[in-house]
């Protein structure tokens, strides 16, 4: 009855377009005052002690960081150095297009925020170039579904909050995964563009010319050391690491670049809190629905029903894959984390998987519902920026999508791709 | 005035936010690396400014029309009946946003009553549950005026 409410109510107001933070908040408010197990203060309560977590504030810093290093100047030089090195090659906008994704998804921890940042450059000069606008809009999607594989990344941030495990751990554990996903879609975009009968895009550079546009972007280029290597040497947490990228982020753009202005500085941090508010409402009541369904015994629930049919480790990641793939679609991937991961992590964990691996995987799964329709946040942002329809970019979408879910097969039953750098640095 | 209070009052208020959230965690670890003193109630204090943000930048974002919605099914629908199931929508928001303000509204005279109090700052925990109460008393004012907007729309008719 209660999970009734919960599940029925949730969909009816989904349908409806009430806001996901709000149809999550009033359909577990609903259910857990017609439970009466919990007293109805739960709801403001939790509201303020979901969010109550310094590990959280990571994520509106690396928000406010890759804005500002989007708006400074940052990703336009990642560009210059992508075109120095790959420009020459068949297709080269369209693999500098992805290495600018790996590189700024280096910077930000949000899918969205990288196709802004390189689809606002890149997709114009494709589009110049003659490539198709289908597979140029689809391609930068995907691509920039790696920032929230490649470190940083806010989904792991909620993640770890969520599974109790350590940020550094999942951020260096997307590493390796993230480069095989960005390789992959590197020699798609090569042989698409190879049998679309592109041309490179510039000569070869001189050596004095490619010294000058890597000394352009040295600034840029450093960023992941700074906050990684600060992260990793132990200087300091992810959270104060975040913070740091948004000192920097402005020093660079405003003093060093001169990209950003002082108005362009106020509209950054508005937007920058404006994400955020709405990221963290969605934590907020999704956790009070998590809440609601623990309650109410559900994971237990489904925890018995899919043991009792699985009970070998490869083929429960097989079907959590599916199931990960099918809620990707269209859940937003912050509840999505939040609802399935004390759900999911028990079962997995029962059967020997590590929680750092089994995070991994269902962080690329919800990177890859980024491009899918109906909710595919990537698809929207790509289709605003491109001003093509979202059919076009749905439709351009698609292969690189399924070269996606096959790098994912391999993360799933490779724990090794995501567990051995962690533990070459002895974490 | 009037229209500078209606497109910026939040934001005001959550831009200083964020900007002290940094400048202080920026301070906490200038004072750890290069002072050699730990701050023992900046993390707090951020933490602090932080859900306010997050509460305040909540009526922001109904302003702005940023809360994130799937409008797939909505879109089927002719342009009026749009409309109208948003300005429903609105309602259903506004409802949720009253019961928080009330549920929200005995917690904070609970905790301030029992003196609860911060670890280190020693802030009233009232205060820090007094930010969902206000942000969402916002965002009941952000609704009534959406649901004017969009009954204007209504009125007027057709799409331009």
């Amino acid at each position: 009855m209660i999970s009734l409410i919960l599940f029925g109510l949730l969909a009816v107001l989904l349908l409806l377009s009430v806001p996901i933070a709000v149809s999550l908040g009033i359909a577990s408010t609903v259910a857990l005052l017609v439970s009466g197990k919990v007293s109805a203060s739960y709801v403001p309560q939790g509201l303020v002690t979901s969010i109550d977590s310094f590990p959280l504030m990571a994520v509106p810093f690396f928000i406010l960081a890759g804005d500002l290093m989007g708006h400074g100047g940052l990703s336009k030089r990642l560009v210059n150095v992508g075109r120095m090195f790959f420009g020459r090659y068949t297709g080269g906008l369209a693999i500098i297009a992805v290495v600018t994704c790996i590189f700024f998804a280096a910077i930000s921890g949000s899918g969205p925020a990288t196709v802004a940042a390189v689809g606002s450059i890149l997709l114009p000069a494709m589009a110049k170039d003659g490539y198709k606008p289908g597979f140029s809009s689809g391609l930068i999607a995907c691509s920039g579904s790696l920032g929230v594989i490649i470190p940083p990344s806010i989904p792991m941030v909620i993640y770890a909050t969520s599974a109790n495990v350590s940020v550094s751990k999942m951020f260096m554990g997307g590493v390796i995964p993230g480069l095989l996903i960005g390789f992959a879609l590197i020699s798609y975009a090569w042989w698409q563009s190879k049998r679309d009968g592109q041309v490179p895009a510039s000569e070869r550079p001189s050596r004095a010319e490619m010294l000058a546009v890597l000394n352009d972007a040295k600034w840029a280029l450093i960023v992941p050391v700074i906050i990684l290597g600060g992260i990793y040497g132990g200087v300091f947490t992810p959270t104060e690491a975040a913070a740091v990228g948004v000192i920097y982020g402005f020093v660079i753009g405003a003093f060093v670049y001169r990209e950003l202005k002082l108005a362009d500085l106020y509209k950054v941090f508005a937007g920058s809190a404006l994400t955020t508010a709405s990221i963290m409402l969605i934590v907020g009541t999704a956790t009070i629905f998590g809440r609601a369904l623990a309650i109410e015994g559900v994971p237990v629930q489904i925890a018995k029903a899919i043991t009792s049919h699985v009970d070998q480790a490869w083929l429960l990641l097989l079907a959590i894959n599916l199931l990960l793939l099918i809620v990707g679609t269209f859940m937003e991937t912050i509840a999505a984390i939040i609802i399935l991961t004390p759900i999911l992590l028990p079962l997995v964990k029962a059967l020997g998987i590590d929680a750092e691996h089994f995070g991994i995987v269902m962080i690329v799964n919800l990177a890859i519902g980024m491009v899918t329709p109906p909710v595919g946040v990537n698809l929207f942002v790509a289709s605003r920026i491109s001003g093509k329809p979202l059919e076009t970019v749905v439709k351009g979408a698609m292969t690189p999508m399924f070269v996606m879910i096959a790098v994912l097969l391999a993360i799933t039953f490779i724990p090794a791709l995501s567990l051995a750098l962690p533990a070459l640095f002895g974490m | 005035m009037l229209k500078f209070f209606d497109e910026h009052f939040e934001e005001v208020f959550i831009v200083f936010l964020m900007a002290a959230m940094s400048l202080l965690i920026g301070t906490q670890i200038f004072m750890r690396y290069v002072m050699q003193a730990s701050l023992s109630w900046s993390e707090e204090l951020a933490r602090y400014f932080f859900i306010w943000m997050t509460y305040l930048g909540i009526a922001y974002a109904v302003r702005k029309d940023a809360h994130i919605r799937v409008t797939m099914a909505l879109e089927l629908l002719p342009f009026r009946a749009q409309i109208a199931t948003r300005i429903l929508t609105h309602i259903i928001f506004a409802a949720f946003a009253f019961f928080v303000m009330y549920q929200g509204w005995f917690l904070v005279e609970k905790t301030l009553r029992f003196g609860q109090k911060s670890a280190s700052l020693g802030i009233p925990m009232g205060l820090i549950y007094l930010a969902p109460l206000t942000g969402f008393g916002l965002t009941g004012l952000r609704l009534v005026q959406a649901v004017i907007l969009d009954a204007r729309l209504l009125a007027k008719g057709e799409p331009a």
